[in-house]
């Protein structure tokens, strides 16, 4: 093999080697199961993984002395579990159910005392959001607290607002304990 | 071991006291309403009565009233719990009681204290019934906090000291 042939080879070789190495790259990007849901008219979004269980909405008995975003707690198949409305949480207060309305059952075992549910407009589906495009959440978003600890832009420009599972868990359970 | 639960209406839902938190169940109109003479400054949910079985003026307490409940019109009067609260003997109005149930263990539920708005415990659990309804369940002991016990106190000392002399 000539001189030439040689390093054209060796050319085509290393722009292979950075083309796959490129590719690795976006193949490493890791990303998170979102499930989104509609509150308002805003989407919110959660990670999959501490998602429990969603089912349409059950029957509600009010408990009384808890603040005004606890709706009470609700039989979900022998388990009683204590039901918020997180429009009320985030700053709305819209109490209004509809066919849509779904329960979303969330678990965190650091700071709370078993299951939570939480009650949403509806839920839409599980999306992958790379992690390496959730953007900082915009400071007039932040209704009530650092609940949210990003955004996603869609590929349509709709925003996912990312919610803080933890962060979220916490203000609720510090703030109706006192 | 069973757990015996009395179970009472208020504003349309059911709710408990355990069994040997009650001493006794008394029909509401059974009772002469006391003028403390500070109406004004007491709570809507209190109230003293003198009760024809008992010999001395009992606070009485309009438990929908001070839970923020609908407080509904009972048909009859509606129902007093004699109970203490806070080492107060008091009577707590009821709509309707339907009697006793027995629980089983796995009929309780304790519920987290975080639902406790200002860490109070007057709600601390519910029995889950075969019919799968929720009885909510509180302590009578954490209906006042210290300082409404402090001024009930107050209330029924003076109320007492009036009819002596």
């Amino acid at each position: 093999m000539s001189e030439q042939k040689q390093g054209e080879v060796a050319t085509l070789i290393s722009r292979l080697e950075e083309e796959k190495a490129a590719a690795g790259a976006e193949i490493a990007v890791a990303s998170e199961a979102i499930l989104r849901f509609q509150l308002g008219r805003e989407t919110y979004g959660i990670p999959i993984d501490q998602v429990k269980g969603i089912s349409r909405l059950r029957p509600i008995t009010f408990v009384p002395g808890t603040p005004a975003y606890v709706l009470g707690v609700c039989n979900q198949a022998g388990s009683v579990i204590p039901v918020i409305s997180l429009a009320d949480l985030l700053g709305g207060s819209n109490h209004e159910t509809s066919r849509d309305s779904r329960l979303i059952t969330i678990h965190s075992d650091e700071v709370s005392e078993g299951d939570i549910g939480m009650l949403v407009d509806r839920v839409q589906d599980v999306i992958a959001v790379p992690l390496n495009i959730v953007e900082a959440p915009l400071l007039t978003l932040e209704r009530s607290g650092n609940f949210l600890r990003g955004q996603h832009r869609q590929p349509d420009g709709k925003i996912v607002l990312l919610l803080d599972l933890p962060a979220l868990l916490r203000l609720i359970t510090n703030r109706a304990g006192g | 071991m069973d757990t015996n639960i009395m179970n009472f209406s208020l504003g349309g839902q059911r709710f408990g006291l355990l069994v040997h938190q009650v001493e006794n169940i008394i029909k509401a109109h059974s009772g002469l309403l006391l003028d403390t003479g500070f109406r004004a400054t007491m709570p809507l949910w209190l109230a003293f009565k003198q009760i024809a079985v008992l010999d001395q003026p009992l606070p009485v307490v309009s438990l929908a009233r001070k839970l923020g409940l609908e407080a509904s019109v009972p048909r009859d009067g509606g129902r007093l719990l004699l109970t203490h609260s806070g080492g107060l003997r008091c009577a707590l109005l009821v709509d309707e009681v339907y009697g006793l149930v027995h629980a089983s263990n796995q009929q309780l539920r304790i519920l987290p204290a975080w639902l406790n708005a200002g860490g109070s415990r007057t709600v601390w659990g519910c029995y889950l019934a075969p019919d799968d309804s929720l009885t909510i369940l509180l302590d009578p002991d954490n209906i006042f906090t210290a300082s409404e016990s402090a001024a009930i106190n107050h209330l029924l000392t003076r109320q007492l000291e009036g009819a002596t002399r």
